[in-house]
Order: C-alpha cells, then structure tokens, then sequence
C-alpha cells in the first residue's frame, strides 16, 4: 500500500482523459528528471555538479509533474529543494536531491502498478 | 462553437512532454486544435510563422525565460493574448507576468474547467479587440473588468491609481456611484496585488440582518454554525471586498476596528488568531458623510479611508460608452444566442445623450432588452427603450429623428445644456477643444462645467 505518495484517483482521471500513452509519458518524464538530477549530483560524490539555474529547471519541472498526478509528497520534496537552492551546502543539496529521485522512483514504481486501462 | 474554435490559432508552448499531451488532450476535446512548442526557441518561430491570437505559455522554459517571450510576443503582436502558466508557490511571477501585460494566469497542476475557461475568453476578447479594429482601440480587461475600457482621461487616470494601489498593501476605498464599477474596480486591485493567487471575498455590510451579518463576517453570534468559517478566515492571505462599511451596526465596526488595530481576530472557538488581509471598501458616497451623520465610527473612518479612489460616472466619460456598448452588445447577444454585430450611428447617438443614473447597469438592460426583443445583426434606435425624460422610444418608434421640443420637454436649462455639451464631445470623440469649437465656446468652459457635474453626482 502507498498511504499519501500519489493520489490514484487524480492519475486515473489523467489517464482516463489521454490513455495510458499519457501514462508512459508520466513515467518517461519522470525518469528524465531522475536521471538529470542523478547527472547534476552523482557526477562527483558528494558534490552537485550542474548550475544552480539546471537543478532549478528539473526541479521545477519534476514539481510540475507531481502536483499534476496527486504526488503530494514528491511535489514538496521539489519545492523544499527548489527553496534550498544556493543557500545550502552542498551536501545538504545533495542530499536533499537524492531524497527527491528516491521520492520519484517510488511515485513511479506506483504509477507502474496501477492497471492498465487499454488491456 | 468548435468551429469559430478552431478557426482561430492557438499555441501551446510547454516543455514537459506529458504536460504538453495532457493539456492538448484537454484542449483538442474542448473543441480547440493547439499548436504546440517544447521550447523558447520553437515558440518563437511558430509565433512568427502563425501569428497565434491566443498563447499558452509555460513560464520556466529549458532555454529561455518565459516572461521575456512574453513580453516579445507582446511587443510584436500587442492584440495577443497570452496565458502564462506557473507552478503552485510560483505565484509572484505570474502576479508579475500579469502587470507586464499577460490575460491570465494558471496555476499547476490545471483543472480542465479552469484552463478551457481561460482559453474561451481569451479568444473572446481577441475577437472583440480585433472587431473593433485592433491595435489601439483600447484596452479591454478581462471577465467583470469591462468597465474599466478607457479612451477617457478620467479612466486612464484610474487605471493608473489601481496599478500604484495594487502595489501597496494598505486599506482601498472606493467611491464611485451605483454601476459605476466598484466591484470590478476591487477585483482589479486585488488581481493585480501580490495577494491575486488568494481569496477575493465580498461582504454587503448593508445587510440589514445584525446578527447574519456578524455571523458572515465574524463568525461569531447565533448563526455562525450554519454559515461556517467568518468572511475574514476565508479571506485569509487574500482581500476583503466591504461594500457599505459605514452601514455596519455600532458594535460590529467597534469589532472591526478592533480587529483592524490589533491585528487579531477573536474567534469564539479558536482563540485569537492573527488576521492577515487587506481590506477594500467601497461606497457609493465620500463616507465623511456617514460620519458627520453619526453612521460611521471616525476612528474606523480613518482606518479604511488610506487610499481613496473615485470611480466617474459613465455619462461623465462618453468617450468610452461606445467600445463599452459594443462590447456588452457583444456578449449580450452570445449569451441570448443572437447575431447582433454593431449598434448603428443613430442609436449609438442616442446613447451618448443618456444621464445613466444606473451607470453600466443601466446601459447593459437597455442593450439586454434590446437583444433579447429583437434580431440583429443592427441595433437601431427603435429597439431601443430609454427611460430618458421625454424619449421613450418603443419598437412602433420611426427610427428616429427626435422632435427636438417633444425631447426637450419637462427639462431645465441646465439639463439641456449638460446633453448639448456631452452629446458635442461624444459626436467629437472625447476631443473637448473640438467640442468646444463645434459649441462656439471656450474649451475651458466645458472643463469647469465637466467638474461641476462630476461634483455633483458624487
């Protein structure tokens, strides 16, 4: 069971209006963001490597998404982070980008397991 | 209506893959057939190659800033609609992207009502502008806002207090006759305020039920339960819209005013709670009346009346009844279902010469009956029935050359003399130095006689 991680009854209303196509490029986006942000943190441990202005766009991206299918949790782990920003150390951003893909991969692996609607 | 839908362009530029087929799906279904960009760049050669009359614009884009594309498109296409859409806490933006001349703003994740809404009446006003010949006419706001269409000077110069109101947060007081567009006038200010992405609430302190009234705006009294949260806990971040403060019962201003001075509010169940709101009033006359009449608290007076702003009445501006006729003619005529297309010259003059004591009410009745009575696509002067004294016209009517002593009947020289004048400056579109020439008289004699009448009817 996922108590509060993603509102199935937002992405069932969303596949509903655009198919499960729609549902593929939820997922699809939502991996690109976690792979951006693994690529802009993971590069050097430890460190973020990509521009305060790159982190911000996948994050504000990834937001976008999650607010969209009922990710509430995910949606503020990315504000949170968006907030953070420059102010924090880098560890900390890491960090706290690494809570983020977690957070995603989990809404994904939900989104995964609902059923398809076309079969 | 899908096809006047999909006759007319509209863009969609959204970086987010699924985002972008989401609101496609919503929008193709709704009857519109978008054309869509992932980027700054792709945008900006759709907008050149197809002049899109209506722009969905994601604000954060992968390669460039989306307000300055905003303000590009603007630049080269002013009659463009743009509707910029944000993310939740990313309001502020939005907020800016609106002063610097967007339609609307959308907040994710997009409700289908809100986003089709928002498309809809955006193509309206692009077809309302462009009908009217485009570029430069004038400059028509959006859903109540109608009332604010300015070619006057005495509008422009409101239009200028709101903007410099909106940016502060201090208490609005509105004066402004009945139907001149008090309601509106706050809605501008609170859309254009840092507060725009929270509640606008409105509460008639005219109400003459005491303890209804505590109830919806306090919470508190007999009633409260069944009515719920207090008119000042929904408005909570947002603005509180009074119309008719100094009608209120002594001892709810005394609340008020406590509120105002403390900063909290004492709810009955919860305690004090901080009050975080900004308050709009509006009244139909200076509310130094109430108080020298022994209505208004003074103290509560000074509290509300920071900024004040007096809103002219509509036979004070008649430079700007004809787009404002057209434009409610417009609307009216798709909301009965009818073909009505343009308001003749002669009826147009007729118009012009009415005192309105209704102000936009009024006019949108007249032209209400007018539509719903008739068929188009002319509105003549025979459709119309004026409660002018002395011309009532009625369908039977010739459509009409005035016998000038039957209209004149029953009024005083100085009534006649105010619709000689007003009726010179509409026929001289706004110009008073040509209305004046076309009089025979000095044009100063017009500004002081403008200001005579505006005292009086406020």
């Amino acid at each position: 069971m996922f108590p509060t991680r993603l509102d199935t009854t937002i992405l069932d209303s969303l596949v509903e209006m655009g198919g499960e196509e729609l549902r593929f490029q939820l997922l699809a986006d939502l991996q690109d963001c976690e792979a951006g942000l693994k690529a802009l943190c993971l590069s050097e441990p430890g460190n973020v490597t990509g521009t305060a202005q790159e982190v911000a766009h996948v994050l504000h991206t990834l937001r976008g998404l999650a607010m969209t299918i009922g990710a509430a949790t995910l949606a503020r782990a990315c504000m949170q982070a968006e907030e953070l920003g420059g102010a924090a150390g880098r560890e900390m951003l890491v960090q706290n980008l690494l809570n983020v893909v977690q957070e995603s991969v989990q809404v994904r692996a939900q989104i995964e397991q609902c059923p398809d609607r076309d079969r | 209506m899908k096809p006047a839908k999909a006759k007319l362009g509209l863009m969609l530029v959204e970086d987010t893959p699924s985002l972008q087929m989401l609101y496609r799906t919503v929008l193709k279904k709704a009857g519109f057939n978008p054309i869509c960009a992932s980027t700054g760049a792709e945008a900006q050669q759709l907008f050149a190659s197809e002049r899109p009359p209506v722009v969905l614009l994601d604000l954060v884009l992968p390669d460039c800033d989306g307000l300055t594309l905003m303000t590009e498109m603007l630049t080269e296409a002013p009659e463009t609609r743009v509707i910029v859409i944000t993310a939740n806490g990313s309001v502020a933006k939005a907020v800016q992207a609106t002063r610097r001349g967007a339609f609307d703003f959308l907040v994710k994740p997009l409700g289908d009502l809100r986003l089709i809404g928002s498309v809809a009446n955006a193509m309206t006003e692009y077809l309302a502008i462009t009908q009217r010949g485009g570029k430069g006419v004038s400059r028509v706001l959006q859903s109540r806002q109608d009332a604010f269409v300015a070619q006057s000077e005495s509008m422009r110069q409101v239009s200028t207090v709101i903007e410099a109101v909106a940016r502060s947060s201090a208490p609005v007081f509105i004066i402004g006759a009945s139907g001149s567009g008090k309601a509106a006038c706050a809605e501008m200010i609170h859309l254009r305020s840092s507060r725009a992405g929270k509640p606008l609430i409105e509460v008639d302190c005219g109400l003459p039920d005491t303890q209804a009234l505590e109830a919806i705006l306090f919470g508190t009294g007999t009633q409260s339960e069944t009515l719920g949260q207090s008119a000042i806990q929904r408005a909570k971040g947002g603005t509180l819209f009074l119309r008719n403060p100094q009608k209120l019962a002594p001892q709810l201003q005394a609340r008020l005013l406590s509120i105002l001075n403390t900063g909290q509010s004492a709810e009955a169940q919860s305690g004090a709670a901080p009050v975080d709101i900004r308050i709009i009033s509006a009244a139909r006359r200076d509310p130094l009346e109430a108080i020298r009449a022994g209505e208004l608290e003074e103290a509560l007076y000074y509290r509300l009346f920071v900024l004040p702003l007096t809103l002219p009445p509509l036979h004070a501006r008649p430079e700007d009844l004809p787009v404002i006729a057209e434009q409610f003619l417009a609307e009216i005529s798709q909301q009965e279902g009818k073909q009505f297309k343009r308001i003749t010259p002669e009826a147009l003059a007729l118009l012009q010469v009415q005192t309105w004591e209704g102000n936009l009410h009024e006019l949108r009745n007249v032209l209400r009956q007018a539509v719903v009575l008739h068929e188009g696509p002319d509105l003549t002067p025979a459709m119309l029935r004026l409660a002018s004294r002395g011309v009532t016209l009625t369908p039977q009517s010739a459509p009409v050359i005035l016998d000038l002593d039957t209209a004149l009947a029953g009024m005083t020289m100085a009534e006649i003399e105010t619709r000689a004048i007003r009726a010179a400056i509409a026929r001289n579109g706004g110009s008073i130095p040509r209305a004046a020439q076309e009089l025979d008289i000095a044009p100063s004699t017009i500004y002081r006689k403008r200001d005579d009448w505006e005292k009086t009817s406020a």
